[in-house]
């Protein structure tokens, strides 16, 4: 049984594509621009849905003005159908002029503009989806999936302090009329 | 094994000096008739099936066959005995006759019992007995170990007073044990535990029917009346637990039989204090004049001898010899050991549960701790509101009329 | 029969029940599960069960990784259910048992994995709850640790060898020492658990565990040998040698005495500390009482408090596993009483 314990991004995907998978997903990419002036590669480990996004040309990242910009995808894992699990997507960006960028994938989207990553250039990573969700854990067996996933908020577990300390406090209150 | 105690400390040649002095005393011998006695209390009785009671008193039938071990109170284990194959029988007694022949041997304001008792030893009438057990209950007791040496062999069971379980738990099971390793060399018996969980079983049967009696008695006042009740807990001194519960299971069966219906107009009261062995009921010949029935006790010769059960814990030897030391001690009411507690708890729930009309002590003239916790009681009762009268007598019939006037005058009381 | 004999009866087939369930809820249950767990994975995100399953993060230390014959083994077989019950129920079941794991092992593997504590809030909740519904109850009815000691204090009076009565002194020392015990156990823990210290973790992961007499014990059920010797290092050895030890000092507490043991389990330490507000209740009522001392006597902890109780109150004491074998024993109608919330359940009757 292998084990994989997958990041806050994960979770937030996957349950996209509970809601449905097949319209195009578009998901903000937030970063910080280093202090220098100048060109830098953006980088982020990204992971999908099952099903999602076929292979690697079927996402892109645009900017705030809707246009493609030149991306390298690095497939790391797939899932069992042969669809990305995730890969590392790295994209161009320049310091002097902050733009917002923004993943696409699924549906039909395909990717036009290829980054081949020649100049060296310095990388800062990036992530997708804004505020994390919680995932407990994830187990992949071998020629099945087998996910165990919390999408629920933090009242689902808060709430139980409310009987916790009602229970400890009328055990206290119980003891204290008892005798030693 | 232990030669002083077997022979309660007295040297042979000093033995045989007060042997032959007690011959001297009744050399004839001393056999009270009571059958004019029991043919008045099985009139008395509503009963039919109580004319085998009283039948089984003059009788000596039900007793089983062995070798006999006479004691005194009920703080000797009789399970013990039993189990190693010996017959156990209390010896305990109130005769007037023996206690004027004990007046011979003992000073006149010792305990009646001990006089009664001394005087039936110099009578000879322990002579068939193969082992006098006397526990070092009170002073009386413990020098009768020593008196009645010439008579049988003496076993005295020294105890602690006091009757605290944290503190003696330990040394009551200590002193049963060696009584039990002395009555198996005696008696050349292998018993162990699974003798003794038979006859703790036994006991315990016996135990059961008592306390469905007990019940019964408290609710259904008279039927069973006093004489009864205290005639069939004496029977127990000496009979089989089995021909106990044939007795007593057909009495009680007949009782429960025709209750139906039955109405008792008279005062419902507890007997506390001293105990009351046939052909003392003197007291309770008073009592039933005044059509008052002493319901409950708290006596050594009633409740105190069959109420508590063995509850083994632990099966095995030490266990069991650890149970009975609670059964016997622990639970004793004697006023011997520091036990007032039990007694002012018994007698305030006891009154309370089956609802009595008041608390009768019977205190017997000269039995110092019996007479000491008096102003207890009265003092207790009296704050519970539990109408109470201590009446103090002896063996003799001399104060009848007096007794009955103290008694008539209670009873008027409680309105 | 008297009808009061019936409590221990019960109780024995109670604990054998929970014997039975509790060691070999794995292979009885596991089949089914397996099934149902296979269907869970298939559209991700179905949502978490009522009580979240704790694992290791990546890179701390579980009882999953260890080879078999080490000593934290045999274990990692997930259990039925993933939550903690109020008594001993062994991780070290070969097919991971009906529970996950005892309080204790709860404490220490959270507080080495430094799990968030809205994770274990829904475990706590369960285990207050029994807790205070029940107090020490499980100790006395359910702990398979306690029904496998009752069998051999049951082998001793079998064989006639008289109880050892250990004196208050020594038991409180057992109290103390349990103390101690379930504090060093979690502070190992939670240093363990520290960045900058997780090199530890290797050798001291889940230290009580080590020496529970119970990770011997309970793979020894499932006729699995369990890892019983590691001498590879010094704390290693160490561990073994207490192992061994508390192996030893937990058959002669059984053998000799009445529950002695449990006196120094942290588990019951940590049940304790709800008996005296817990809903079931032992009530005395003194004015019945005769003194005879045969509940004192029968109490398997040794407690007198019963005994020497001279008030009608509640005596609830830290110490009462609530087997209710003092109520059993009570010769006296009505003078111990077992209530549930104040309400009357049983009462001692003859």
């Amino acid at each position: 049984m292998k084990r994989i314990l997958i990041n806050a991004g994960i979770l937030f995907l996957l349950c996209l594509s509970a809601a449905g998978a097949s319209a195009a997903e578009r998901l903000e990419i937030s970063f910080t621009y280093p202090s220098f002036k100048g060109d830098f590669y953006a980088s982020g480990l990204v992971a999908f849905p099952p099903g999602a996004v076929g292979d690697e040309n079927q996402l892109k990242v645009v900017n705030a003005a809707g246009l493609e910009v030149a991306t390298n995808v690095k497939v790391r894992e797939t899932w069992f159908d042969g669809s990305l699990l995730s890969a590392d997507i790295t994209f161009a960006a320049n310091s002097s002029r902050p733009d917002r960028y923004h993943l696409v994938y699924g549906g039909d989207t395909l990717r036009a503009k290829r980054l081949g990553e020649t100049a060296v250039l310095p990388v800062s990573a990036f992530s997708v989806g804004g505020a994390a969700r919680t995932v407990e854990t994830m187990d992949m067996p071998v020629g099945q999936i087998n996910v165990r996933v919390d999408r629920s908020p933090d009242i689902r577990y808060y709430w139980h302090l409310v009987p916790l300390t009602a229970l400890l406090f009328l055990t206290v209150i119980r003891s204290r009329r008892t005798s030693r | 094994m232990k030669k002083h105690q077997d022979q309660g400390g007295l040297k042979p040649e000093y033995a045989s000096i007060l042997d032959g002095f007690y011959r001297g005393l009744a050399p004839s011998g001393l056999s009270p008739d009571y059958r004019a006695e029991t043919e008045v209390y099985r009139r008395r009785s509503r009963l039919a099936s109580a004319g085998r009671l009283y039948e089984s008193l003059m009788s000596a039938s039900g007793v089983a066959a062995g070798p006999r071990v006479g004691y005194f109170c009920n703080l000797v284990p009789e399970e013990l005995i039993r189990a190693c194959g010996a017959v156990p029988v209390r010896l305990c007694e109130l005769d007037h006759a023996c206690a004027r022949l004990g007046e011979e041997v003992l000073p006149g304001d010792a305990c009646p019992m001990i006089k009664s008792i001394c005087g039936s030893a110099a009578a000879g009438r322990y002579r068939d007995l193969d082992l006098l057990v006397i526990p070092a209950a009170c002073d009386g007791k413990a020098k009768l170990s020593e008196l009645l040496a010439p008579v049988r062999p003496v076993y005295l069971l020294d105890l602690p007073r006091s009757s605290e379980y944290l503190r003696n738990a330990d040394a009551w099971t200590g002193r049963y044990q060696d009584f039990f390793d002395f009555l198996k060399e005696r008696f050349r018996s292998r018993a162990g535990r699974s003798e003794l969980t038979a006859e703790c079983r036994r006991a315990n049967l016996r135990t059961q029917l008592f306390r469905r009696l007990y019940h019964f008695r408290a609710g259904h006042p008279g039927l069973i009346n006093h004489f009864d009740y205290f005639t069939l807990v004496s029977l127990s001194f000496r009979l089989e637990p089995e021909a106990w519960l044939d007795l007593a299971g057909e009495i009680l069966a007949e009782a429960v039989g025709r209750a139906e219906g039955l109405k008792f107009d008279g005062r419902r009261i507890l007997l506390a204090g001293s105990p009351i062995i046939f052909p003392a009921y003197k007291v309770l010949d008073i009592l039933y004049e005044f059509n008052c029935e002493a319901v409950a006790d708290s006596l050594c010769s009633g409740y105190g001898h069959l109420y508590d059960p063995v509850e083994i814990d632990e099966e095995t030897e030490t266990g069991i010899i650890r149970a009975l030391a609670l059964k016997y001690l622990a639970a004793s009411l004697c006023p011997c050991f520091m036990g007032l507690n039990k007694l002012l708890d018994l007698l305030v729930d006891t009154t309370a549960e089956y609802r009595l009309d008041g608390v009768i002590y019977h205190d017997l003239r000269l039995c110092q701790v019996f007479d000491m916790q008096t102003v207890a009681i009265r003092q207790v009762l009296k704050e519970k509101r539990i109408p109470f009268l201590s009446i103090k007598t002896d063996l003799g019939r001399e104060d009848t009329g007096q007794l009955k006037t103290r008694i008539e005058a209670f009873l008027e009381m409680l309105g | 029969m008297k009808p009061r004999r019936r409590i221990t009866l019960s109780r024995r087939i109670i604990q054998l029940a929970c014997l039975i369930l509790l060691v070999y809820g794995g292979y009885l249950f596991k089949g089914r599960l397996a099934g149902q767990e296979a269907n869970v994975g298939e559209p991700p995100g179905t949502g978490g069960s009522l009580f979240p399953d704790l694992k290791a993060p990546k890179g701390a230390m579980s009882t999953t990784q260890f080879a078999p014959g080490s000593i934290l083994w045999p274990s990692g077989a997930t259990p039925v259910l993933e939550n903690y019950p109020p008594t001993l129920v062994c991780r070290f079941n070969p097919k991971g048992g009906l529970f996950k794991a005892c309080i204790v092992h709860f404490f220490s593997e959270n507080f080495t994995w430094q799990t968030h504590l809205k994770y274990l809030l829904p475990h706590l909740t369960l285990f207050v709850l029994l807790c205070f519904l029940l107090g020490r109850f499980w100790c006395g009815w359910v702990c398979p640790i306690g029904s496998l000691g009752d069998l051999l204090s049951w082998l001793r009076r079998r064989m006639n060898v008289p109880v050892r009565r250990f004196p208050a002194g020594f038991r409180n020392a057992l109290v103390f020492s349990s103390y101690g015990l379930l504090g060093a156990t979690l502070g190992i823990s939670t240093f363990i658990g520290l960045p900058n210290y997780s090199r530890f973790q290797c050798y001291w992961f889940l230290p009580y565990c080590q020496i529970c007499p119970a990770r011997l014990v309970c793979p020894v059920f499932g006729l699995i040998k369990p890892g019983w010797k590691d001498f590879t290092n010094g704390v290693s050895a160490t561990f073994t040698l207490l192992a061994w030890l508390v192996l030893g000092l937990f058959v002669a507490a059984f053998y000799w005495g009445r529950r002695v043991w449990c006196h120094l389990c942290p588990v019951g330490l940590v049940n304790s500390w709800f008996n005296r507000g817990a809903g079931l209740e032992l009530h005395k009522k003194a004015v019945k009482c005769n003194k005879c001392g045969y509940c004192a006597d029968a109490c398997p902890m040794g407690l007198t408090a019963m005994y020497e109780a001279d008030t009608d109150r509640k005596y609830n004491q830290n110490g009462c596993i609530m087997c209710l074998r003092c109520l059993e024993v009570c010769p006296k109608d009505g003078c111990l009483s077992c209530r549930f919330f104040g309400r009357r359940v049983l009462e001692s009757r003859y």
